[in-house]
């Protein structure tokens, strides 16, 4: 398993493993995005990229959200596979 | 007997619910921001309360922290007995993280709940399973699975509701979860009893490929928006005029009946022209509502947020902007109800703003007006491309640039510290509207309007009419109270270049941006001119306006906010008496400034 940086590297069509969210991320916010499946240890799959690096999509647990560049940059990823 | 609340997450069917157990329908939806609207029914005599949807009880922005406050007064003060809380079969984990909460919460009150697992039909479509028993006897609480679109499962949902209310002992929850593993314990039971979630998402995935894909999305939405701005501008047109011509078809017979004179005079313009200014716009809104509400439901909405975020971030708006915007340059009043779709709080209130800087509708006339009177009606290469079409296309980008650079503005200085949401969305399922919710909704919605907005707007057409026709009555509008205004405020005006009958028509246009052609009609003694503007054209040139006052009137047009309906919808939706004061003399600053600028640069360059 590789060790990587942050979400918003994360290719398409890629899992990784979710380390941890940055301190950017105002608590609040940390709390609604634990209760969007982004747990410690959980795993996650970007699904698709967006021109000009609008908001990319990942797939966590059951659904997909959207995340803009300023969260996805602040999310901590081990990637499972090499994307 | 206490009412039963429905709660659950955004998505979740749960206002379909209501209206299906209530046969109600509610009328407006869970608005983000400012208005959050609580709707009540009932069945058999047991009250329903439907609470807007909200993802945790964790509020996270100011629409849900009132959604939540509601829920907890309404427990607090004994007035609930019982619980639905509604779960998308389709979105499990989601939907219990709300759930589990919820359980502790009512646990904690001793409150009885049932779970109402819904949207089971699309399970079964896709040929997958929920062990709803297990599921129930893990969670400690009754479990209902249902489909409120395809009405199955209800009559035994409302079995247990009134179960529910006779033995509620029996429907307590038994157990309660730490808050800090109730994720952790969502997704576990949605392993173990829900279905299989590639299977779910398999749909939703392939259409995104095609709403999303880099060329193809991009069609898709120019095409969607397109069909949109249609709906909007040309399809409401016929209904528009019927609805003018209606009320002024009244107005002759209600008036031929009355002898000539105030009360005449009172009833034809005051009575009928006032309720017509408000009325005309009903067709609009509801138009827009309703396909705005086909956009939300289907899903298509949280894709267009997406493609337009990134552009319309570096403006300090949001994704959901667009639309908004899109919609002003038809008119700015549904455009202002389209905004409610922004869950930023701080760029909803953004967008608002700078919506009545797009080119509406309503500038039309006065730009074709003074397109006619300063630039010249050469065209090139055999007709297709035209010197006062450019003129008209530079008027539409000026209004969205300068909206731009407004949003840019506020986002950076006055409202910078104001409390923003980062770009978070879930993406809800690609789904088919259920459309007679959806009229029964945009009916509403057009109600709301004619209700809400409609009296102010009437109350200030009726003092402008006092204004203009007394003392001398109707037609004289140049002896009248509001030329004396006018020609009082001359000197507002001179340093633009305009005489008195501009500052009245300015004046007078400051209920409605279409009147300034009327009134400058009747100066000029042109009859209809809102009908014969090249006639008006050729009086104001041979009158002798200056270019550069044209210009500065153009500038002042483009930027000022000269509409009452425009200005009472911005007191409803953003609930602050003071905002459309100050967002009116705002704008009114900046287009008389941008207008001097203007005459100044013109007279300079001539």
């Amino acid at each position: 398993m590789k060790r990587s940086d942050i979400l918003w590297e994360l290719k398409e069509k890629s899992h990784a493993i979710i380390e941890g969210l940055g301190e950017k991320i105002p608590k609040d916010f940390q709390l609604r995005l634990g209760e969007l499946g982004l747990l410690k240890s959980g795993s996650i799959t970007c699904l698709k990229k967006t021109p000009f690096n609008g908001p990319t999509l990942y797939q966590v647990g059951d659904s997909v959200i959207s995340l803009a560049q300023e969260v996805a940059e602040n999310i901590y990823i081990s990637r499972k596979t090499n994307g | 007997m206490g009412n039963v609340l429905l709660i659950g997450k955004p998505n979740s069917g749960k206002s379909l619910l209501f209206n299906r157990l209530t046969g109600l329908q509610q009328k407006v939806a869970n608005f983000p921001g400012v208005t959050v609207e609580i709707k009540s029914g009932s069945f058999d005599n047991i009250g329903i309360i439907d609470f807007p949807g909200i993802y945790s009880l964790n509020p996270l922005t100011k629409d849900e922290d009132i959604a939540l406050q509601k829920f907890q007064e309404a427990v607090e003060q004994n007035n609930v007995s019982g619980i639905i809380c509604t779960l998308d079969a389709t979105r499990l984990e989601r939907s219990l993280i709300i759930a589990l909460q919820t359980l502790n919460y009512v646990k904690e009150n001793k409150i009885p709940i049932i779970f109402a697992l819904n949207m089971m039909d699309e399970i079964y479509a896709n040929k997958t399973s929920i062990d709803v028993s297990s599921l129930s006897r893990d969670l400690g609480v009754v479990v209902i699975p249902i489909s409120a679109k395809k009405k199955h499962g209800l009559d035994i949902l409302k079995d247990e509701i009134k179960n529910m209310l006779k033995v509620p002992g029996n429907y307590l929850p038994e157990k309660t979860w730490e808050d800090e593993k109730i994720v952790i314990k969502s997704r576990g039971l949605n392993q173990t009893y829900g279905p299989k979630t590639d299977v779910i998402l398999k749909k939703q995935n392939f259409l995104d490929k095609i709403f999303l894909n880099n060329f193809l999305g991009g069609i898709m939405f120019a095409l969607i928006m397109i069909f949109l701005f249609q709906a909007i501008f040309t399809w409401a047109s016929p209904l528009m005029d019927m609805v003018e011509s209606t009320l002024a078809w009244m107005g002759q017979v209600t008036s031929s009946y009355l002898p000539d004179g105030v009360l005449k005079d009172f009833i034809n313009e005051a009575i009928f022209g006032g309720v017509g200014s408000f009325l005309v716009f009903v067709p609009q809104i509801f138009i827009l509502t309703f396909i705005i509400g086909i956009l939300e439901d289907s899903g298509y909405m949280a894709r267009a947020s997406i493609i337009c975020h990134k552009p319309l971030s570096l403006f300090g708006l949001s994704g959901r902007s667009f639309i908004p915007y899109l919609t002003a340059h038809a008119c700015a009043i549904p455009a202002i109800f389209a905004a409610r779709t922004i869950e930023s709080p701080k760029k909803r209130l953004i967008t608002i703003l700078t919506i009545p800087l797009m080119a509406c509708s309503a500038r039309l006339p006065v730009y074709t007006l003074l397109i006619a009177v300063l630039i010249p009606d050469k065209t090139f290469f055999g007709g297709v491309f035209g010197l006062q079409g450019l003129a008209f296309f530079l008027l539409y980008f000026f209004g969205l640039a300068m909206a731009l650079i407004v949003s840019g503005l506020l986002s950076r200085t006055t409202l910078k510290d104001e409390s923003d949401s980062p770009y978070i969305i879930e993406l809800p399922p690609y789904r088919l509207p259920t459309f007679v919710p959806l009229f029964r909704k945009s009916l509403s919605a057009a109600w709301a309007f004619f209700s809400k907005a409609g009296p102010i707007i009437f109350v200030v057409t009726l003092v402008v009419w006092v204004l203009g026709y007394f003392p001398n009555g109707s037609g004289n509008l140049e002896n009248s109270w509001l030329s004396h205004i006018g020609q009082f405020l001359e000197p507002i005006f001179k340093p633009l270049g305009l005489d008195w009958k501009y500052g009245v028509a300015i004046l007078a246009s400051f209920l409605a941006r279409e009147v300034f052609v009327g009134t400058l009609g009747t100066f000029f003694g042109i009859e209809g001119a809102d009908e014969n503007i090249s006639g008006l054209a050729e009086s104001i040139q041979n009158s002798g306006l200056l270019a550069a006052s044209g210009f500065a009137l153009l500038v002042f047009y483009a930027i000022a906010l000269q509409c009452v309906s425009t200005l009472a919808i911005l007191k409803r939706e953003s609930g602050n008496k003071l905002f459309p004061i100050w967002i009116f003399v705002g704008y009114t600053v900046l287009a008389y400034l941008l207008a001097l600028l203007t005459y100044n640069l013109v007279s300079w360059f001539s």
